[in-house]
C-alpha cells in the first residue's frame, strides 16, 4: 500500500469551481494534486514533468476535449499506462468521433465517498 | 352534320331527330329542333341531370380542395408537435446536463463539510451541534436536488432510446434491504413502520443500479402517498421470476386514474401538493419493461395502493 501523501494526482476539468473543490478536497486527503482547466496544457505538463498515478478527466471541455486528450495520451507510450477516471455529466461516452475506452466512469454528480473510494483504489494499486 | 362544337343540348336534339323522335333544322349557326312531346320530358330530365352533375362535380372539387387543406393542416400540426417534443427532450437533456456540474461541486463540498468538524465547533464530526444540523439540512437539500436532476436525466435517456441495462448477478432481497436502510432517516422522520418480508435470498440477473432505482421509487412513492400508515414490502422468488410487492395504506388512486399513474409527469390528483416531478412510476415502468418484466397496480381510494413488480430471472 502506498502513502497517498507521496502520490501525485492530476485533475483536468474546465469548470473552475468543480476543479477547485476537487483540488481542495483531494489535497486535504493527502494527495499531491496538480489541476488543469485546459487539457492541452495538462498534456504539455505531463510530457515534461513527473507522472501522476491517476488522471481525473472531464470529457466536455472547451479547447481540447477529454476525448481528444485521451486519444493523445494513448498515442504516447510514456503516458499511456497512466489510468484515467472520467468524471462526466454526459449521457454518452462518445463525442460522435471518439469514444473513451478502458477508463473508469464516475457520473456527475457524485458523492464524496464514491470519489474517495475510486481514487483510493488506484492509489493502493 | 355539325357535331363538333355543338353544346350538349344541341347534340341531343340532333340525335333525337336522327333517330326519328322529332324534327330538327340546322342552319349555319343555329339548331332549331322540335322533339316529340314524350322526348321533351326526357330532354328536361337529361338537362336537369346534366345541371346536377355539373353542380356535383363543382361541389366535389370544392370538397377535395378542403380535404387537401385539412390534410396539409394536419401535417403541419404533426410536424409542430414533433418539433415541440424534440425541443422538450433537448431542453431536458441540456438542463439535466448543465445542472450536474454545479451540483457535483455542491455535493462534494457539503459531503466534505459534513465529514470535517468546523474550526470553532467543539463537537466531533456528526455530533448534533447547530452547525452540524444545518449541514445535515444542506446535505438533504443537495440530495433532493441530485435526485431530481437524475430523474430529469433519466427522462432524456429513456425518450432518447438510451436506457441500456447491464444485467449482473444480484440478490433482490439485498437490494430491498439496502434501499430500506438508505431510507432509515426519512422513515424515522415520518414515523412510519416499514416491514420487509423476504425470508430467503432471491438471486437473478438484473441491472443492479436500475433495480435499486425501481425499489427506491416505489418506496419513495409509498412514503409520499402512504399517509403515515404502515408500508409492507414483500420479496419472493419463483423458478422463472422474482416478485416484489410494495403495499401502502394511504390515499390510494381512483380507478379512472390508475392507468395514468405510469405516464410521465403523472401525479395523484386525490393527494394535495406533493413534491417531485411525477416521473418516478414512469421511470419504474420503463425499467421494468426494459427488463422484460411487468408492473401491476391494485389500488382503492382511502385504502391504499399495492404495486407488484415481476422480473424474469
Amino acid at each position: 500500500m502506498s502513502d497517498p501523501a507521496t502520490l501525485p494526482l492530476m485533475i483536468i476539468d474546465d469548470d473552475d469551481d468543480l476543479r477547485n473543490a476537487l483540488s481542495f478536497i483531494l489535497t486535504a486527503q493527502g494527495y499531491e494534486v496538480t489541476a488543469f482547466g485546459d487539457a492541452r496544457r495538462a498534456l504539455t505538463a505531463l510530457d515534461a514533468g513527473p507522472l501522476p498515478f491517476l488522471i481525473l478527466l472531464d470529457l466536455m471541455m472547451a479547447g481540447m476535449s477529454g476525448w481528444e486528450f485521451r486519444a493523445a495520451q494513448l498515442a504516447n507510450t510514456r503516458l499511456n499506462p497512466i489510468p484515467v477516471v472520467v468524471l462526466t455529466a454526459a449521457n454518452t461516452l462518445s463525442d460522435g468521433v471518439h469514444t473513451v475506452s478502458d477508463v473508469e466512469i464516475v457520473g456527475k454528480p457524485f458523492a464524496l465517498d464514491e470519489l474517495l473510494e475510486v481514487v483510493g483504489r488506484y492509489a493502493n494499486r | 352534320m355539325l357535331w363538333a362544337g355543338s353544346n350538349p343540348t344541341d347534340r341531343i336534339l340532333m340525335y333525337l331527330a336522327e333517330i326519328g323522335a322529332g324534327r330538327c333544322t340546322i342552319t349555319d349557326d343555329t339548331v332549331v329542333a322540335e322533339p316529340d312531346l314524350d322526348m321533351q320530358q326526357v330532354m328536361l330530365g337529361l338537362l336537369v341531370l346534366h345541371e346536377d352533375l355539373a353542380y356535383a362535380s363543382q361541389q366535389r372539387a370544392a370538397a377535395e380542395a378542403m380535404l387537401r387543406g385539412v390534410a396539409e393542416e394536419r401535417e403541419r400540426l404533426l410536424e409542430d408537435r414533433k418539433q415541440a417534443i424534440q425541443a422538450r427532450d433537448q431542453f431536458l437533456a441540456i438542463a439535466a446536463h448543465e445542472l450536474r456540474t454545479p451540483l457535483a461541486t455542491l455535493a462534494l463540498l457539503v459531503d466534505h463539510l459534513v465529514a470535517t468538524p468546523g474550526p470553532e465547533s467543539p463537537n466531533p464530526p456528526g455530533a448534533a451541534s447547530a452547525h452540524g444540523q444545518q449541514l445535515g439540512l444542506l446535505k438533504r437539500q443537495v440530495d433532493r436536488l441530485t435526485a431530481l436532476v437524475v430523474q430529469m436525466l433519466d427522462v432524456s435517456r429513456i425518450t432518447g432510446g438510451g436506457l441500456q441495462l447491464t444485467p449482473v448477478p444480484i440478490d433482490l432481497r439485498d437490494v430491498v434491504r439496502d434501499v430500506v436502510d438508505r431510507f432509515e432517516l426519512e422513515i424515522t422522520r415520518r414515523n412510519v413502520s416499514v416491514t420487509v418480508d423476504a425470508p430467503v435470498p432471491v438471486p437473478g440477473a438484473w441491472d443492479a443500479g436500475r433495480v435499486e432505482q425501481v425499489v427506491t421509487n416505489l418506496l419513495s412513492n409509498a412514503l409520499k402517498y402512504g399517509a403515515g400508515q404502515p408500508i409492507e414490502i414483500t420479496v419472493h422468488g419463483e423458478p422463472a421470476r422474482a416478485l416484489l410487492v410494495v403495499r401502502d395504506h394511504g390515499v390510494g388512486i381512483p380507478e379512472d386514474e390508475q392507468d395514468k399513474v405510469f405516464g410521465p409527469f403523472a401525479r395523484a390528483t386525490t393527494a394535495r401538493y406533493h413534491p417531485g416531478l411525477g416521473l418516478g412510476l414512469w421511470i419504474v415502468q420503463q425499467i421494468v419493461q426494459a427488463s422484460a418484466g411487468r408492473i401491476t397496480l391494485d389500488s382503492r381510494v382511502e385504502e391504499g395502493s399495492t404495486f407488484t413488480v415481476e422480473l424474469p430471472r
